[in-house]
């Protein structure tokens, strides 16, 4: 075989892939058999491919643990720069499954067929076929770990796809953002929210302002709960402005039409968190 | 000028067949390497792979010493096929019986998962290559065409579009990269 052919249309590492024909797949093979140079190639390559992809392999995982951070990159602005990027890493070792599942597709046809024609060759070869020889389990095995992998892995491509639109749509700057200045509650729990919030024009953000009786705590925790928030959502951390006003800045796709009790709680330095005040209100859509 | 592969192979298979013993190192020698490389690609387990490559050898030197090689023409071909048949019939026997001798089917067991402590730090070693050979790539267009080509696997006509890349320089940046990370092995060893 010819040597700049082989560099040229990069044979060796189509091999590896299992992307040459099988004519082609097999005429390099038995040239690889007694080439030094060719069986530097493999290996090299081999190497190489099988180094990057464990790179890659860990550069997801450590993107994966990031996710959990994901709440807070939604409130950045930097969110739709560094969701493109976590995209981008999800996207190639999903392709490489995708690929990964194919080459199994393929390899268990080709374990079959040599098995149905290796009988000859082995001493011992059975009258009647085997059932299902145990390669064959294994492969098929491997071929739906990595079909329900990549499966995974596009799953999470396109959640975060629909993310980062959703998030460069809403990154230039936003207005007609309404303010709603919210006193303690001083009705009898359960009763009908007196303040009513009207988001019929779908704005990007519902800004609330939370008027505390006393500020003696260093943070505070809001909790949010009730028909018009999907899956309830706390939020720490929160310090008083001057004013001794709470500011939480909510997306508003994410509120439903219903009501939302918030209740304040403080945390002190030590101990446990204590009730500070309840607010509530009601979104109409 | 090196002898083109099927003649080698023609006048070893004969020489063998007229008990010329040094013919017989010359075709282990020959084809040893390439044999290994591709059945443990094949077993997935290195042990595993030195045994068939030792038994591949035995069963190819019998057939051979009585001249029932069919096309020595092809003898990579026929060496490479017997270590599969091998591998297959371990598989086959050890799947039938549950049991097994040491090459038939007691190491025909699916790879450990699990690497071991050497194992794990040659690992170790091999990924800081990769990432520093990742570092001294000169652009992020560089980085790009490794990783799209190596671990997504995408075609190098895609690629090319996609990057507004020429064939010839794809295939710099590819050889450079294999040159310098073979250089990094070279290297450590």
């Amino acid at each position: 075989m010819d040597h700049a052919y082989i560099d040229d249309n990069q044979v060796a590492e189509r091999y590896l892939m299992g992307k040459l024909p099988p004519e082609e797949a097999a005429r390099f093979e038995e040239h690889s058999m007694s080439c030094a140079e060719c069986l530097d190639r493999l290996e090299t390559a081999e190497r190489l491919r099988l180094g990057l992809r464990t790179v890659a392999a860990r550069e997801i995982v450590s993107e994966t643990v990031k996710i959990g951070l994901l709440t807070r990159l939604m409130r950045s602005r930097l969110a739709p720069a560094a969701l493109s990027a976590l995209l981008l890493a999800v996207t190639l070792p999903a392709g490489f499954l995708w690929r990964r599942a194919d080459l199994l597709e393929t390899e268990l046809a080709r374990t079959r067929e040599e098995l149905s024609r290796s009988a000859p060759v082995t001493p011992t070869s059975p009258t009647t076929p085997d059932p299902e020889p145990s390669e064959i389990t294994a492969l098929r095995r491997q071929l739906d770990e990595q079909r329900r992998a990549a499966e995974a892995g596009r799953e999470e491509r396109d959640r975060l796809a629909a993310q980062v639109e959703q998030l460069e749509k809403a990154g230039g700057p936003s207005t007609n953002i309404p303010v709603v200045s919210l006193s303690p509650e001083r009705s009898a729990p359960g009763s009908a929210p007196s303040t009513r919030i009207s988001l019929a024009s779908s704005p990007n953000l519902l800004v609330l302002l939370l008027e505390l009786d006393a500020t003696d705590f260093p943070s505070y925790r809001a909790t949010l709960a009730g028909s018009g928030v999907r899956n309830g959502w706390q939020l720490s951390d929160l310090r008083p402005d001057s004013q001794g006003s709470l500011t939480l800045a909510l997306p508003a796709a994410r509120l439903q039409a219903g009501d939302i009790a918030v209740r304040i709680e403080g945390i002190p330095s030590k101990g446990q968190p204590a009730p500070v005040s309840d607010f509530s209100f009601r979104v109409v859509r | 000028m090196e002898r083109p592969e099927s003649e080698a192979a023609v006048e070893l298979a004969q020489r063998i067949r007229s008990g010329d013993r040094t013919a017989e190192e010359e075709l282990v020698q020959r084809y040893s390497r390439g044999l290994l490389f591709h059945l443990r690609r094949t077993a997935g387990n290195p042990d595993l792979a030195d045994d068939l490559h030792q038994e591949t050898f035995r069963v190819v030197l019998e057939r051979l010493r009585s001249g029932s090689v069919a096309d020595p023409e092809r003898l990579a071909g026929f060496i490479l096929g017997t270590g599969r048949n091998l591998f297959l019939g371990g598989w086959r026997k050890s799947a039938r019986r549950g049991e097994g001798t040491a090459v038939d089917a007691a190491e025909a067991d699916l790879p450990d998962p699990v690497p071991g402590q050497l194992d794990q730090v040659l690992q170790e070693e091999e990924i800081r290559k990769v990432r520093r050979l990742i570092g001294e790539l000169g652009t992020d267009r560089d980085r790009q065409i490794l990783f799209r080509f190596y671990v997504a696997e995408e075609d190098k006509t895609r690629i090319c579009a996609d990057l507004g890349l020429d064939s010839l320089h794809f295939n710099r940046v590819l050889f450079r990269a294999r040159q310098r990370f073979k250089d990094l092995f070279s290297q450590a060893g």
